[in-house]
């Protein structure tokens, strides 16, 4: 199979979302990593901001040389790419006035806020889909738009440990560390917004209807665990920690290297194990014919595990991964971001970051779609400055003139 | 028409789905299941690996991790390395909207049976492959799993002890993250076979989604020069897990991202009197190299866990809540039965099992008006489906 090739011949250059278009009012995180993808593949996503309360990755960083500013942050950039973006300020009436008459125009709404923030705003679902009945509206709210902690705030570490994944993210010994990230934001909550939008949008060119759509983001990250709530179900017991290792194969864990780095070395099969051997010659557990098939490595698996490390320990990680695939062996160095830019060779043969340049920050990277589409690539185009668009979007296609925006601009509608 | 069972009216109902997905991915293909598509899984004769899979009901022996991810699929056994096989297989695909399938890049093209194969007998066919690298590329035949996908992807490095090696997300994370983005990237192409009436190959990466899903990680290396590492959250003052009367409750007071909720949570501790509070509004609290040193998280985490020590977790989190501060119960799997919330919006569901047990299972992931997911009922044994699926009256007999 030869997608790339494809892509250069047949490609339509058409992109799939052509002609959708997306009211955003999606901040933070989750949220953006949704809308960004329908705009990524063709759809005209309208970003709805504010200077008067940024959106809040605009103000966190990382920075385009390090120097901050509301228009240098590359979270923003990454979360954002090829939105367009509207500044106004909705505290006043003339600003939702003039916002809705791009309703009627619109696809798609998105919001992310806590449960009733967009209705006292005049832009909740039954408002909008009275004017606009086959709209597709997405609500993100952290925890439902009702119950007893629906107005209840969050953030994806807070989620990490109420949704139950910080209590399984530990070491083999029983020490908890939680993850690293906030986790449900760059994963299962835009992941399963953007499935749910195409969905909607599929079953809207099939009927004609609209509908609403409401990722609860604490019922989207539970399902990351749906296997250890339904074994909880019927043995009323917590997954026994694992840590990086397995309880049916063995070696099969994190081994130290020379320079502070780590190889991931699983083996699962006893012809994988054979591949490790034929790397491991010199050593004596290579030859050890007790170790030969899966229940005498797991009855080994400490000492086994010691003498991997033994043997790793000192060893280039990147140089001992390649030895161990060229044998067939699932095995990879722990890399991190240098490594993925820099070093690593199928990243870069795939194009999977991608530079875009920006009018304030100038070339920025960005992670391309982990995929390939043969006849529709999508294509990343520049996130946006902050209020870039206004005049574009109010005048073009909010159908509001040039006397119009005048006024509005005089009462400070667009900041 | 569907012949048996009938479904349930979802997004996309009539949508035909060739499921030949393995762990690595395979929560996109249930999500298309979820959704109402008409999912037909491709066994091997032998059964699915997957049914092997932890966690495993003591009793009866069953993969959990299996039925979450397979009930509401149909079940067709076949094997691809004889002709016979193959040639059901075809008349699968000449049906088929979308192929969603996770085998080795070459594999398929090896039988003959690939998207190449197919494409002009079927135009419209969106065929889904996820491989550990991608179709293509110097590393497209390497070997990887939830472990080494989690470690080459950049993911790993991001989670852990420092004094420790770096640490995997529990639960096969990557069948989740990649299999979301090609359930998306599957659904974009069907949006745009639906309208067009053009399909299109679909080449997903695990290793480039969970390079995707390592927040800002790339960036602050292309913007600022930076590598970020493993650093717990909780090495910070004001952030971390701190004990109540009956569990833990974890505080994310930072000064960064929302510092109100630390001047949020001094305010209060001054308030109830706890001694020492007061030192907590000195300016150098602000500071957030201050708040990761040793002492200033010494010294935050005695006057905090004096507060805390004496109320009950939900009490806190209420509380807590109440006063705009950033904080979550600790909860082990057994405790999220207990989510209030949760109760409420009716998220789980008991339905029978074997025998006298009922199995819970999770409510969906996402809510969809018009089309709400199809409950989880039915898992298929293997082939349980070849007889409807290849008769005379299926919707798949072409």
């Amino acid at each position: 199979m030869n997608a790339i090739d494809r892509n250069v011949r047949q490609a339509t250059r058409k992109l799939a979302l052509e002609g959708l278009r997306v009211l955003d009012f999606t901040w933070g995180g989750a949220g953006p990593f949704a809308t960004k993808v329908l705009a990524d593949n063709g759809a005209e996503v309208i970003k709805i901001e504010t200077n008067t309360h940024y959106d809040f990755p605009r103000t966190m960083g990382p920075y385009a040389g390090g120097i901050k500013g509301v228009n240098r942050s590359a979270y923003f950039t990454n979360r954002n790419s090829g939105k367009r973006s509207v500044a106004i300020n909705l505290k006043k009436k003339e600003a939702v006035e003039a916002l809705k008459r791009l309703v009627p125009t619109v696809d798609i709404v998105a919001n992310n806020f806590r449960a009733g923030v967009l209705e006292k705003l005049g832009f909740g679902y039954q408002q909008l889909a009275a004017m606009k009945p086959d709209l597709i509206y997405v609500s993100m709210p952290l925890q439902g738009s009702a119950g007893p902690q629906a107005e209840f705030s969050g953030v994806g570490h807070t989620l990490n440990v109420l949704a139950g994944i910080y209590g399984v993210t530990g070491y083999e010994d029983g020490a908890l560390v939680g993850p690293g990230t906030n986790y449900p934001d760059h994963s299962v909550n835009p992941g399963h917004a953007l499935v749910a939008i195409m969905a909607a949008l599929i079953h809207r060119q099939r009927t004609g209807r609209g509908q609403y759509i409401e990722v609860s983001q604490l019922e989207s990250t539970m399902t990351l665990l749906g296997p250890d709530i339904l074994a909880y179900s019927l043995t009323r017991q917590n997954p026994k920690l694992m840590g990086n290792t397995s309880a049916i194969h063995a070696p099969y864990g994190v081994f130290p290297a020379a320079n502070d780095e780590w190889v991931a070395i699983a083996v699962e099969s006893d012809e994988e194990w054979k591949g490790l051997c034929a790397v491991a010659l010199d050593q004596p557990w290579a030859a050890d014919p007790a170790l030969a098939n899966v229940a005498g490595r797991l009855a080994a698996a400490d000492r086994l595990h010691e003498a991997v490390r033994q043997w790793t320990r000192g060893q280039d990680a990147r140089k001992l991964m390649y030895a161990l695939q060229a044998k067939g062996v699932p095995a990879g160095m722990v890399q991190n971001a240098k490594d993925l830019v820099e070093r690593d060779e199928q990243i870069a043969a795939r194009g999977a970051f991608v530079t875009v340049d920006h009018p304030e920050m100038g070339p920025v990277v960005y992670n391309a779609p982990p995929y390939k589409l043969s006849r529709t690539p999508p294509e990343i185009r520049s996130a946006p400055l902050i209020g870039q668009h206004n005049d574009e979007v109010m005048r073009e296609w909010a159908g509001i003139d040039a006397e119009e925006m005048e006024r509005l601009t005089s009462l400070e509608v667009f900041v | 028409m569907p012949v048996s069972p009938p479904l349930t009216p979802g997004a996309l109902q009539g949508a035909r789905v060739l499921d030949l997905s393995d762990k690595s991915c395979t929560y996109g293909a249930k999500v298309l299941a979820d959704l109402g598509a008409d999912v037909v899984r491709i066994e091997p004769v032998t059964g699915d690996p997957m049914r092997q899979m932890e966690p495993i009901d003591p009793v009866t022996g069953e993969s959990l991790f299996y039925r979450f991810m397979n009930t509401n699929k149909r079940s067709v056994a076949l094997d691809l390395e004889q002709e016979a096989g193959r040639a059901q297989f075809a008349k699968l695909v000449a049906a088929a909207d979308i192929v969603f399938e996770s085998t080795p890049p070459g594999y398929l093209a090896g039988l003959g049976i690939d998207y190449r194969a197919f494409e002009k007998a079927n135009p419209k066919l969106v065929w889904t492959a996820v491989t550990p690298f991608g179709s293509e590329g110097p590393y497209a035949h390497w070997k990887a799993n939830d472990l080494v996908s989690q470690a080459m992807g950049g993911f790993m490095t991001l989670t852990g002890s420092p004094q420790r090696e770096p640490l995997k997300l529990h639960g096969e994370q990557t069948c989740y993250i990649a299999g979301l983005h090609a359930a998306s990237a599957t659904l974009i192409a069907y949006w745009h076979a639906v309208r067009e009436g053009e399909g299109q190959f679909v080449d997903v990466s695990v290793h480039e989604c969970i390079a995707h899903t390592l927040e800002s990680a790339i960036q602050v290396y292309t913007c600022e020069g930076g590598i970020r590492t493993r650093q717990p959250r909780a090495s910070e003052a004001g952030v971390g897990m701190y004990p109540c009367q009956d569990g833990e409750i974890f505080i994310f007071a930072t000064s960064g991202m929302i510092a109100s909720s630390w001047r949020n949570l001094v305010a209060w501790l001054r308030e109830e009197n706890i001694p020492g509070a007061e030192q907590l509004s000195d300016e150098k609290w602000t500071d957030l190299k201050y708040r990761r040193t040793e002492e200033a998280q010494t010294i935050s985490r005695a006057i905090i866990s004096e507060f805390t020590k004496s109320r009950s977790k939900q009490q806190l989190y209420a509380q807590l809540q109440q006063r705009n501060i950033l904080s979550a119960p600790m909860c082990g799997i057994g405790d999220l039965f207990d989510n209030a919330q949760l109760k409420f919006l009716h998220w789980f569901s008991e339905q029978p099992f074997d025998g006298g047990r009922t199995i819970c299972w999770p409510g969906p992931a996402f809510r969809l008006s018009e089309t709400p997911r199809r409950d989880p009922l039915r898992l298929a044994e293997t082939g349980a489906d070849n007889q409807d699926i290849f008769g005379a009256s299926s919707a798949w007999a072409g």
